[in-house]
């Protein structure tokens, strides 16, 4: 194959066509930024678009938040589970909902989201048992660590069949691979949505380094947890964003963890235990 | 199925000085670690691929920085450049390599015994030669700046262990043919002759039908007590349609995508536990042009399976896109296990019930799934009933042919005959073809069916030579399955030479949708035919599929007029326009025009009129045993004559 790079450039420009986040999730984030809001707003505001309201019940109702009893109306879901984690509710139920009826290519949609969420589960459960503040906020790096992927296949699903198939060939982990015929990788075009997308800078850097932990700049817990919650993920085989191997384990990343390896069954069998019933929420009707 | 490389060996240091550091010290307790991995890993490599990549990655955690080239020898002694990494520089390695072969350097390293390092402007090679005491596969290359001494044993060696491995791979052939050639220039993959070492499917990477058989009857026979084998059979609905509309190379491509998601979904946590079997108890191959299926051993959970075939189509259901069209394909799928079938299970009975539960979700409706029921069995599928009952037919000679006569119009004279099929099972009553070929295509066993009403027509027509009959000819039908195999014309050539029939007294009639089924190999089965001496006769002419393309590109002798045109002559104008259409332009093209199924004297005046040539039906000569037809067109029995001399 004659090396058809394709420069990063070309690619950042372009994030301008893929889907943008509905309009709700605007108003609902402008609505969550303000001094006075409260949830009664934020719960009309979602109100106000059916489908939205109907998805973030589904998942309030899922595994994800361990709700001891079916709720039903939106402000109580936003009562329950709290102004912190709405905020990720919000985003994550406006992504996925954004991508979801995107036909791909050899990866499906629903694979790579039953990636992102088990690899949220898993960071958040990671985060959990390292007992660390506001773990909640690390489901929501482990979700959309893998983004930049959803924009190469959907921006350029030619050159990431090709990637693909080298990859299955061996010839190496997919965002080397990646690296060779993009010039860039699906963490940096992921930090660049997420950027453009006014998320903050700490989910950037994470899904921007969740495969380069070494990188002094960005050696943050989150990007660690990110990185040991993929590899975990990958050798679970709990869908995929197109990698077939698991990424190898970067000692920095799994010191930062401190977490010792009879840690992990528990967090093994939480996130099994967690994702199929929330990746159903999020993708089926 | 779960190779996957130790992760050490998948991602070699990104930096480059991160190894090559402490190299200049000591690097042998390093290069130990290398080779004892190779040694590990090189011999459960299944493809050539894989095991290049794999070399290639050992390679690069002793030199970092280093490029990686295989080429091998192919039959004609040509080295031939495989494998290249990174992909990106395939451009730089296959120039290197020709500048290393016009300078005599690939020359140099197989006189020295294996290796040669070569300096160029600004980098240095190491190509090592990968052969074992017995062949010499082909060359390995290194590029790199700098590539230290202590290095090149190392290296040498990992190549050596490599060599080991493609004997084993190629079962000692000298060569490796390139399949489909060296490469694609229009952005197609490198990827190289995956198939040569398991039977891999080159287009989707996945195993073949026969492999999967194998699988299948191993693991059966292995039968682990308390758990069930089990099958899922996926056939994508109407996918013809995708390469009729988007051409054949949208089309592969999809199905590439449509095979990678599939396995994509298989190789699941979630599948294992739902069904109760780890990764290696799963097979999935292309077992069909557009049909997959799964074998799964050692299953725990058999009732289960039917959640799998949920799973996948949820998969598939979200479509595809090729080149910014959205496509929405639908699978019909067929599941069977072992447990829900009474008796001793094969591979073939268990595939034989996945198919009919395949069957029935087509039928059905497609796009669902359907699990197999021993109670079918009892009730008797028609299907399986008839396909058996032709293989005893085969076997216990219970076919027998039926000759329809041919005549000239003009003047009645008889120029040929029809060759028909009958089966007479016990009751005695005659099935006509129409209940058992459908059949008989659809397993497969029209070839041998075919094979076998050659035969017998040479038998007769060398019969009728010795008694000194006429030396009519006799048209016989060649199925669509028949036509798209690469030896159609070799196998009829043979039986035809075997027996002594020239060909002169053999038609063969084929339909213009059996031409569509596989056209390029229509083409090339009848020009073969053809130039061999064959009548080639278009049959069922007008109703087919693309009518007047056949005219004009195939090699044909002349048209059979369906009975469409015929049966309502005297009634409908349309159709005498029609057949005086078809008439008058194969009289112009030359082509001589068989008129089929005339049933009353009305239509064979008008046939005669409008200079139809030939004719058969009810009303000229009913189809007959071949006693009967000797004895009504053959009377004055010239055997007779010959012995009253």
């Amino acid at each position: 194959m004659s090396a058809s790079e394709i420069p990063k450039q070309q690619i950042l420009e372009r994030l301008g066509e893929l889907p943008s986040l509905p309009s709700v999730y605007h108003r609902a984030r402008e609505a969550m930024d303000d001094p006075n809001g409260s949830v009664e707003t934020l719960a009309q505001i979602i109100g106000s678009d059916p489908a939205m309201a109907s998805r973030l019940l589904r998942v309030a109702n899922s595994a994800l938040y361990g709700l001891p009893a079916k709720v039903d109306s939106v402000w109580r879901a936003l009562t329950i589970i709290g102004m912190g984690e709405t905020r990720s509710l919000i985003l994550s139920t406006a992504v996925v909902t954004a991508f979801r009826d995107m036909p791909l290519g050899a990866v499906s949609m629903r694979s790579f989201w039953e990636h992102s969420i088990a690899c949220g589960i898993a960071a958040r459960t990671l985060a959990r048992r390292m007992s660390l503040d506001n773990p909640e906020r690390l489901y929501l790096v482990g979700l959309l660590h893998d983004i930049g992927r959803l924009c190469l296949f959907i921006l350029e699903p030619a050159a990431m069949s090709t990637v693909l198939q080298a990859h299955r060939e061996r010839q190496g982990q997919l965002h080397e691979i990646e690296r060779q015929i993009f010039s860039t990788d699906h963490a940096e075009i992921g930090a660049a949505l997420l950027a453009r997308w006014s998320i903050p800078p700490a989910y950037c850097t994470a899904a921007q380094a969740h495969h380069d932990v070494m990188s002094p700049e960005s050696t943050t817990v989150e990007t660690a947890l990110t990185h040991v919650a993929d590899i975990i993920v990958n050798s679970l085989r709990i869908g995929t964003s197109g990698s077939r191997w698991v990424p190898v384990l970067d000692d920095t990343a799994w010191r930062m963890t401190r977490l010792a390896p009879s840690d992990l069954p528990d967090i093994v069998e939480t996130t099994i235990g967690t994702t199929r019933d929330v990746t159903s929420a999020f993708l089926e009707q | 199925m779960n190779l996957a490389l130790h992760p050490r060996l998948l991602s070699p240091a990104d930096s480059p000085g991160e190894h090559s550091q402490s190299t200049p010290i000591n690097v042998y307790p390093f290069a130990f670690d290398i080779l004892r991995e190779a040694i590990g890993r090189f011999p459960a490599c299944r493809t050539l691929g894989e095991l290049f990549s794999a070399l290639s990655h050992c390679a690069r955690l002793l030199l970092p920085s280093a490029q990686t080239a295989i080429l091998l020898r192919q039959p004609d002694a040509c080295f031939e450049l495989v494998f290249s990494a990174p992909i990106s520089a395939r451009g730089h390695l296959r120039n290197l390599s020709e500048r290393l072969i016009d300078s005599g350097g690939f020359a140099q390293a197989v006189r020295q015994g294996g290796h040669c390092i070569e300096a160029l402007e600004d980098e240095a090679c190491l190509l090592h030669t990968i052969a074992t005491p017995r062949h010499i596969y082909g060359m390995a290359i290194w590029v790199a700046k700098d590539i230290p001494a202590l290095l090149r044993q190392p290296l040498g060696a990992l190549v050596d262990i490599a060599a080991l491995s493609l004997d084993r791979l190629q079962g000692g052939a000298e060569s490796f043919l390139l399949s489909g050639g060296p490469e694609t220039h229009n952005g197609g993959a490198c990827t190289l002759l995956d198939d040569i070492a398991i039977p891999a499917d080159q287009l989707t990477g996945l195993a073949h039908r026969t492999h999967f058989i194998q699988f299948l009857q191993k693991v059966l026979l292995d039968g682990t007590p308390n758990t069930a084998v089990g099958i899922i059979l996926l056939d994508v609905d109407g996918f013809h349609r995708v390469n009729r509309e988007f051409g054949c190379e949208t089309g592969d491509r999809l199905l590439r995508d449509v095979a990678l998601r599939l396995d994509t979904a298989l190789r699941s946590q979630f599948v294992y536990d739902t069904i109760g079997a780890a990764e290696c108890d799963l097979c999935f191959a292309r077992t069909g042009a557009d049909e997959f299926g799964l074998a799964v051993a050692r299953m725990r959970h058999p009732q289960r399976l039917a959640e799998i075939a949920t799973h996948l189509h949820s998969h598939v259901s979200e479509g595809f896109v090729q080149q910014d069209t959205k496509l929405y394909l639908s699978i019909s799928i067929g599941l069977a296990t072992s447990h829900a079938i009474s008796g001793a299970v094969s591979a073939q009975s268990l595939l034989r019930s996945a198919d009919s539960a395949l069957k029935r979700a087509k039928l059905g409706g497609r796009n669902q799934h359907v699990v197999y029921e021993s109670i079918w069995d009892e009730a008797g599928s028609p299907h399986l009933r008839t396909e058996s009952l032709l293989q005893e037919a085969l076997r216990k000679d219970q076919f027998a042919l039926y000759l329809q006569p041919l005549f000239r119009l003009d003047d009645m004279a008889l120029v040929g005959a029809e060759v028909l099929l009958r089966l007479r099972i016990s009751d005695g009553i005659p099935l006509p073809p129409s209940s058992f070929i459908p059949v008989a295509e659809s397993t497969g066993q029209i070839v041998e069916i075919g094979e076998w009403v050659l035969r017998r027509a040479c038998h007769q027509i060398r019969d009728w030579n010795l008694r000194g009959f006429p030396p009519i000819a006799l048209s016989i039908n060649v199925s669509a399955i028949e036509l798209s195999r690469t030896d159609l014309s070799t196998r009829i050539r043979h039986i035809a030479e075997q027996e002594g029939v020239p060909p002169e007294r053999l038609h063969i009639e084929i339909t213009e949708t059996a031409i569509a089924r596989n056209e390029e190999q229509a083409l090339i089965n009848l020009e073969a035919l053809r130039a061999a001496g064959f009548e080639i006769w278009i049959d069922d002419f007008g109703t087919g599929y693309s009518s007047l393309k056949s005219i004009k590109h195939f090699p044909i002798s002349g048209l059979k007029l369906d009975r469409e045109f015929v049966h309502d002559l005297a009634q409908n104008p349309a159709t005498q326009v029609i057949a005086s259409s078809i008439l008058s332009m194969a009289r112009n093209l030359g082509y001589p025009v068989v008129a089929e199924g005339i049933e009353n004297a009305d239509q064979f005046e008008f046939l005669r009129q409008q200079g139809c040539d030939r004719g058969q039906g009810f009303h000229l000569g009913r189809p007959v045993c071949i006693q009967v037809f000797e004895n009504r067109f053959f009377p004055a029995r010239p055997q007779d004559e010959g012995s009253e001399n």
